[in-house]
């Protein structure tokens, strides 16, 4: 039977995709039965040879996530033998908090939220700084430059969610989601007043309303093409169901835009801003780390202390005896400070509750 | 109830019960496994060569199948690579078709509704 050489060589390429112990045992023997395949399919027309390859393909992005091992944690599903036959050994309801510090590189990723928005406040800074040192006026390109940097956050946040379902939702994925919710919640509700792309007029949609989500629609439906299983989400609710203070990482993942916030109307406080984040970071870094439920809590309570603190410090000097064209009256620092010190701690009970109340359940659990 | 023993306990995908089915009678390679699911299913299931082989891995890894000689080698071929259905993977599948029985007696026992055929 007459084998078709581009198809076999082409398959050949495509092998290459998956791990190097995977292909050393059954590269041979795949090449093999898909050049049978392949060769029967095409000695009875086009299309039946197109299907073959059409096969190969769909099933493609599954079959590296369980042969990679990307899937949820341990690697392939668990359901992939049996359709249901999850909930066994994985402890549900123990309301423990898994004994496993973070590897650096899974700690790092955790943080990466607080460290990659210090780098994107800092490139716009200096681009800024940078067109007005050559005394280009706030124009479109600025607006247009924000929209750019806006999107290529926007696409990177959905690639990382996508990553984080597939994965099963990993524990440094939580701030990621906090941060991409509140992202959807707050333009859910806010105008794209002024932003133009490439000339073209974008500010017409005023409120972008269900359209926010979006992206969110999109992460879904590509993980669940990948995935094609519901085990990830499965998996999330049984590790927030394991450990609450994932709850208290999605509210912290929130916090960079609260801190952003007081800042409104506010002029050279980028430095500050990114030793805020940075500060973020560093409590999102221990958080992965600890292992202990009440040391996790310790670790993001202590990055929004220390950050809202000095942001509130700053504020505070900053707004002392200040008047703007549009106030009234000069702002009075001492109030500022009172106004500050309560939204801190309001926002502290919110992120300390889920973590209490795990540590609640986890002692109930034991004592019963 | 279930057993906690999930490896033991079907209900079975549909392409790792058309795989072990295709296995039952005969060790089989590769390439006959894929065309006897195709026909065994009545051209419901086809599967890709990545997919077939993810299920032999794991099929391996859970000592439901394992490698034999070829009985039938193809002189003009490269030797090829025949699988069979070990003890634990026969008491697998009969528990399987057991169930699917069962299931299908059940059926036949209440009458269906309009448009249920």
């Amino acid at each position: 039977m007459k084998r078709p050489i581009a198809g076999q060589r082409a398959y050949a390429w495509l092998l290459r995709l998956y791990p190097r112990s995977f292909r050393a045992e059954y590269g041979d023997e795949m090449q093999d039965v898909f050049s049978s395949a392949l060769a029967e399919a095409s000695a009875h027309g086009f299309r039946l040879a197109a299907a073959v390859w059409l096969r190969e393909l769909r099933d493609l992005p599954l079959n590296l996530v369980r042969e990679r091992g990307w899937g949820a944690d341990s690697g392939a599903w668990e359901d992939d033998m049996t359709t249901d036959s999850v909930h066994a050994s994985r402890g549900e309801g123990s309301g423990r908090t898994e004994e496993r510090a973070a590897s650096w590189r899974e700690a790092l990723a955790g943080a990466g939220l607080f460290l990659f928005l210090p780098a994107l406040v800092g490139v716009y800074t200096a681009m800024y700084s940078l067109l007005a040192g050559y005394g280009v006026r706030p124009s479109p390109l600025y607006a247009m430059a924000g929209s750019i940097l806006f999107a290529l956050m926007v696409i990177g946040l959905m690639a990382l969610a996508c990553f984080a379902w597939i994965r099963g939702f990993p524990r440094w994925s939580f701030p990621y989601l906090g941060f991409g919710l509140l992202v959807s919640l707050l333009m859910r509700s806010t105008a794209a007043t002024g932003a133009t792309i490439l000339g073209h007029d974008i500010d017409r949609l005023e409120r972008l309303l269900w359209q926010a989500f979006v992206p969110a629609l999109i992460v879904a439906g590509v993980a669940w093409l990948v995935t094609r299983s519901v085990q990830p989400i499965r998996k999330l609710a049984t590790d927030v169901w394991n450990d609450w203070s994932r709850i208290s990482f999605v509210l912290y993942g929130m916090l960079p835009i609260a801190l952003v916030l007081p800042f409104d109307e506010t002029h050279g406080g980028s430095l500050l801003g990114i030793a805020l984040f940075l500060v973020l970071g560093i409590g999102a870094l221990e958080y992965m780390r600890s292992t202990r439920p009440w040391q996790r809590a310790a670790a993001l309570g202590g990055g929004l202390a220390v950050s809202w603190l000095v942001a509130t410090a700053w504020l505070s000097f900053y707004w002392h005896g200040r008047q703007e064209p549009w106030m009234p009256a000069p702002a009075d620092g001492y109030g500022t400070a009172v106004a500050m010190s309560g939204a801190g701690a309001i926002l502290l009970v919110l992120l300390f509750a889920p973590s209490l109340l795990g540590i609640a359940h986890g002692v109930h659990q034991r004592t019963r | 109830m279930r057993s906690p023993d999930a490896r033991l306990d079907p209900p079975l995908t549909e392409a790792t019960f058309y795989i072990m089915l295709s296995m039952s009678p005969a060790p089989k390679h590769g390439y006959a496994i894929l065309k006897d699911v195709r026909f065994l299913s009545a051209g419901q299931v086809a599967l890709s060569t990545g997919t077939l082989y993810g299920a032999i891995r794991r099929l391996l890894d859970q000592g439901w199948i394992e490698r034999t000689e070829d009985p039938l080698p193809d002189q003009t071929a490269r030797k090829r690579q025949t699988y069979a259905l070990t003890h634990d993977g026969r008491r697998v599948l009969d528990a399987e078709l057991r169930r699917l029985q069962a299931m299908v007696r059940a059926a036949g026992l209440q009458p269906l509704g309009e448009g249920a055929r």
